[in-house]
């Protein structure tokens, strides 16, 4: 403050709130307040970052602008993580309840590269066997490999039901956006099934099956719940389509099939892909609660199992999977929507 | 001089919260082959309504309104520039401008071929490959104009094509508007509320009244042709939108209040 | 509106029937705790507990001056996490495997005092198996299942495992050797009907259920008769830092199981106290064979060390060798209360 405008936009704006942090942090050790006051002391030491990280960004010429802030995506969750690990081994958290991430790190190796001989499971389905199964018993060995996977479990049923529920969704709401008649027929319906927990419908689902236990239940319920988000946003994409396009398709002659395949499917897609992003999100919420009790494979399986025996490490290491599946999966929906329209880059 | 459009006390009404509303009323219009006419009025005189109705987007309650088809039954009757250019956004330039002749069935190098040579025309040959959402306003226009250019129609519907368009654009598009019609001498509807856009243009100018939108009076354009922006400096074209201005003026204070 | 009626009679009935009980037990010249102290208790919602909810119903915690909270839990797991938390003193839940995982881990909970105890004989708790495999010959009994799909509640490393384990070591049979189905106990009668299971591990009432439909036949009983497979356990804390409360805790399950012994455990308060916290009717617990409740609250040692060797060797543990159980049991406040009131005479 007393230093001049250049002098205190130096060192100072970034270093005075780390150094206030620091000694924060050293006096609340010293006088053994963090088991009481980790939670101020942890918004203290928030604020004091944000400030310390302003103050480095008004500082930095403008080219590490970018740069910087990309660092900060990064580098927060890491402190987050570098925090939750020292409060749950200096036991201000119960590591029972809250391991630190390093254990979690370590149980997710553990599942990842053994093999459960109990349930004839593993996470992944140990892929760097594929050569040597192949040799041996080749591909029944491979699908084998396949078969004990946790991970496959879970995304075979999200892709296999999110594509059964998505398609005909398309379709139909491509006709409830087109035909008011259909639209008014549906809409009020279809909106009031789609907040349905989809869940509480599975013991019904079990008993329409010839084998209850199978995958039929699971990937039908994962279909239902993809459809009705599907169908509904592809109706409101038809219906939002600019009335002005619909004109000038039919004032340069499109047929029927014409107005749809280039004014109604490419106008509606955006919004189509919004109803596919929710859906796929919705969809492996859905199959992981599903798996949680009915199942014995899959991603949701584990979580609930190691909970059930008081494996916590390993609970949260199948919770990060099931993380990873989520982004995966949204990732793998943004690259098909990138080519599916590339003129909106 | 046969007739292009012709329309015999053509009426609009539709109905609305406030009860049946009158669009348009009794209007007759007459346009020759190859001719210019302006359409100018107040907001609400029913000249976008005419202009829609020639193009098949909407129906007449009454009387008559056509376009009088050629001798070429291949070749599409009419199509519109749209004011909010219309042109789709999933589509490149070059698809834009061809969209017309893929839907008639043509093939893609014979629609290609075309379409190179309204693109240079309107000057878009350097973006023929980009999408709408990377081009200004004014090229999205031009891509619209180019649209329905390439499709060769009898009748060539503009609704207000320049009105989302910044002074100086606009000009600029005038005066390739001006160049090309020069080219063609394609038979043209344009609804404007710009009287000077109207003179500048038009080989004839309507005028119309609001509630019910009927014709007023006429003006023929006589000043003489190729035209650019020059001639709005000319005393026979202040002359000419003075007068015009004059009739409509009463007019534009009717449709104010009878809004208010 | 009618369970509602009912609950509302029930509990009605038990706080008249409370107040004459009261007055007539003793307390075996231990002095009730001034003021009252609060325990906090989780309990898995099954007959096993019933000692508990007589002692709550029948004013057996109060005249100690104990002012018990009862809450219900889905699983033992989680009534784990909340002793060790702090959030409850008390649990009623099965010795899962998440209790043995949870004291190889050095978690500081003890067994205290005994649950109920499996019949001796006409246990409620059996294997059926679907009745056209038991007609055919196909499965009569449980050395027959080898392939089989088996369902019970709770999943891996639950009660319902241990049994069905149990009832499988018998044939030299282990759960690995067949297709086990973790199903809620109520949707286990309809997949005997679709045929969609082939055996089931049922207890009271489901089992008289699906035997008076004939659609499935008991093929193992009496699986483990005698054997303790719930229990309570205290935290630490509790046990260590309050004992004059658990010792009045235990005394209070004492004399609960005291007035529950032969015909005494239909009588109306007692069933009204069952029916408050267990979900089943009068008619299931009249006609059901009766848990045992031991009267000089013996925790049997044998039994529990057999739940553990069953779930280590089913690998749901994660570790290997025996958990050494004289760490994990403390038998000082069943045997001061067992002092204080002395041996049962009938």
């Amino acid at each position: 403050m007393s230093a001049g405008p250049t002098a205190g936009r130096g060192a100072g704006a970034w270093l005075t709130p780390l150094v206030v942090l620091a000694a924060l942090l050293a006096a609340a050790g010293l006088l053994g307040l963090w088991r009481s006051w980790w939670w101020a002391l942890l918004g203290a030491g928030f604020v004091l970052v944000v400030l310390a990280a302003e103050g480095a960004s008004r500082r930095l010429p403008f080219r590490f602008q970018t740069p910087f802030e990309r660092a900060l995506a990064w580098l927060f969750p890491l402190l987050v993580l570098a925090a939750w690990e020292w409060l749950s081994t200096s036991g201000v958290l119960n590591p029972r309840w809250f391991p630190p991430p390093s254990r979690i790190l370590g149980a997710l190796w553990d599942l990842t590269i053994n093999y459960d001989r109990f349930s004839g499971t593993s996470l992944v389905g140990r892929p760097w066997l594929i050569p040597a199964r192949l040799a041996e018993q080749g591909w029944p060995g491979v699908v084998a490999l396949f078969n004990e996977s946790h991970v496959w479990a879970t995304l075979s049923r999200v892709i296999i039901g999110f594509a059964l529920g998505a398609v005909p969704a398309l379709l139909v709401g491509m006709v409830m956006g087109l035909n008011r008649t259909v639209r008014t027929m549906l809409d009020s319906t279809m909106s009031a099934i789609y907040v349905l927990p989809k869940i509480a419908i599975f013991p019904i689902l079990m008993l329409v099956f010839p084998d209850p236990f199978g995958e039929g239940p699971k990937v039908t319920v994962v279909a239902i719940s993809a459809f009705f988000l599907v169908a509904l946003s592809t109706m409101a994409g038809v219906q939002g389509i600019d009335k002005v396009l619909l004109q000038a398709g039919r004032n340069f002659g499109a047929n029927r099939w014409q107005m749809l395949r280039h004014v109604i499917l490419p106008g509606a897609l955006p919004i189509v892909f919004n109803g596919l992003r929710l859906a796929l999100g919705t969809a492996l919420i859905v199959i992981v609660a599903v798996e949680f009790v009915r199942a014995k494979t899959g991603v949701g399986y584990l979580v609930y199992y190691h909970w059930q025996v008081l494996g916590t490490p390993k609970m949260y290491a199948a919770l990060l999977v099931v993380m990873v599946l989520g982004v995966g999966l949204t990732a793998l929906l943004q690259l098909v929507e990138r080519l599916a329209m590339p003129w909106r880059r | 001089m046969t007739p292009k459009i012709v329309a015999v006390k053509a009426t609009k009404r539709y109905p609305s919260k406030a009860g049946m509303v009158t669009a348009l009323e009794g209007f007759d219009l007459e346009v020759a082959e190859g001719e210019f006419v302006c359409l100018v009025g107040p907001s609400g005189c029913g000249k976008s309504t005419f202009l829609r109705i020639l193009a098949g987007l909407d129906d007449l309650t009454a009387g008559e309104a056509r376009i009088v088809p050629g001798a070429d039954p291949r070749r599409p009757l009419n199509n519109v520039v749209f004011q909010e250019y219309a042109v789709f956004p999933w589509k490149t330039v070059r698809d834009n401008v061809a969209f017309g002749l893929q839907m008639r069935g043509l093939g893609k190098a014979e629609r290609y071929a075309v379409v190179e040579r309204w693109l240079s025309k309107v000057g878009l040959k350097r973006f023929a490959d980009y999408y709408p959402s990377q081009i200004s306003g004014g090229m999205k226009q031009r891509v619209s104009i180019a649209r329905a250019l390439a499709n060769d129609p009898e009748v060539l519907l503009m609704d207000e094509p320049l009105g989302a368009l910044d002074a100086q654009t606009r000009a600029v598009l005038q005066e390739e508007l001006l160049r090309i019609w020069e080219e063609t001498h394609k038979t043209v509807l344009y609804v404007t509320h710009s009287i000077e856009e109207a003179v500048l243009l038009g080989d004839r100018v309507v005028l119309m009244t609001a509630h019910p939108g009927t014709k007023k009076s006429e003006f023929v354009v006589d000043l003489p042709r190729p035209r650019d922006l020059a001639t709005t400096a000319t005393p026979e074209f202040a002359a000419l939108t003075g007068a015009i201005w004059e009739d409509l003026r009463d007019e534009v204070r009717r449709a104010m209040e009878a809004q208010a | 509106m009618f369970a509602h009626t009912r609950k509302l009679f029930a509990a009605l009935l038990v706080a008249a029937l409370a107040l004459g009980a009261a007055a007539a037990q003793d307390t075996h010249g231990v002095a009730p705790l001034a003021p009252a102290q609060k325990v906090r208790v989780a309990y898995v919602p099954i007959l096993k507990f019933a000692t508990l909810y007589v002692a709550a119903d029948r004013g057996l915690f109060a005249q100690y001056g104990l002012d018990v909270d009862l809450e219900s839990v889905a699983s033992g797991t989680e009534a784990i996490a909340f002793l060790e938390q702090g959030q409850i003193d008390v649990g009623g839940i099965a010795i899962v495997t998440s209790l043995w995982n949870g004291w190889n881990q050095g978690i500081d909970i003890r067994v205290f005092a005994p649950g109920g105890l499996e019949p001796f004989v006409d246990s409620p708790t059996k294997v059926l198996a679907r009745k056209d495999l038991y007609d055919s010959g196909a499965v009569t009994n449980a050395g027959d299942l080898r392939g089989r799909t088996v369902a019970f509640a709770g999943g891996p490393g639950s009660g319902g495992e241990y049994l069905t384990a149990k009832a499988l070591e018998a044939y030299g049979l282990t759960i690995r050797d067949v297709e086990i189905v973790s199903m809620g106990n109520g949707d286990i009668p309809a997949a005997f009907e679709n045929g969609s299971i082939d055996a089931a591990l049922l207890g009271s009432p489901y089992a008289d259920q699906v035997e008076e439909a004939q659609t499935a036949v008991a093929i193992a009983t009496d699986l483990v008769p005698g054997l303790m497979t719930v229990a309570f356990v205290g935290s630490g804390k509790f046990l260590n830092e309050r004992s004059e409360v658990a010792e009045r805790f235990a005394l209070a399950l004492l004399d609960a199981a005291r007035l529950m012994q032969g015909d005494d455990y239909y009588a109306p308060e007692n069933i009204a106290a069952y029916l408050h916290y267990v979900n089943s009717t009068e008619d299931a617990i009249v006609n059901g064979t009766p848990v045992l409740y031991d009267p000089n609250l013996t925790i049997p040692v044998e039994g529990l060390a057999d739940v553990e060797r069953v779930h280590r060797e089913n690998g749901r543990t994660d570790y290997d060798t025996p958990i050494d159980l004289n760490v994990v049991i403390t038998t000082a406040f069943a045997e001061r209360a067992l002092a204080a009131a002395g041996t049962y005479q009938p």
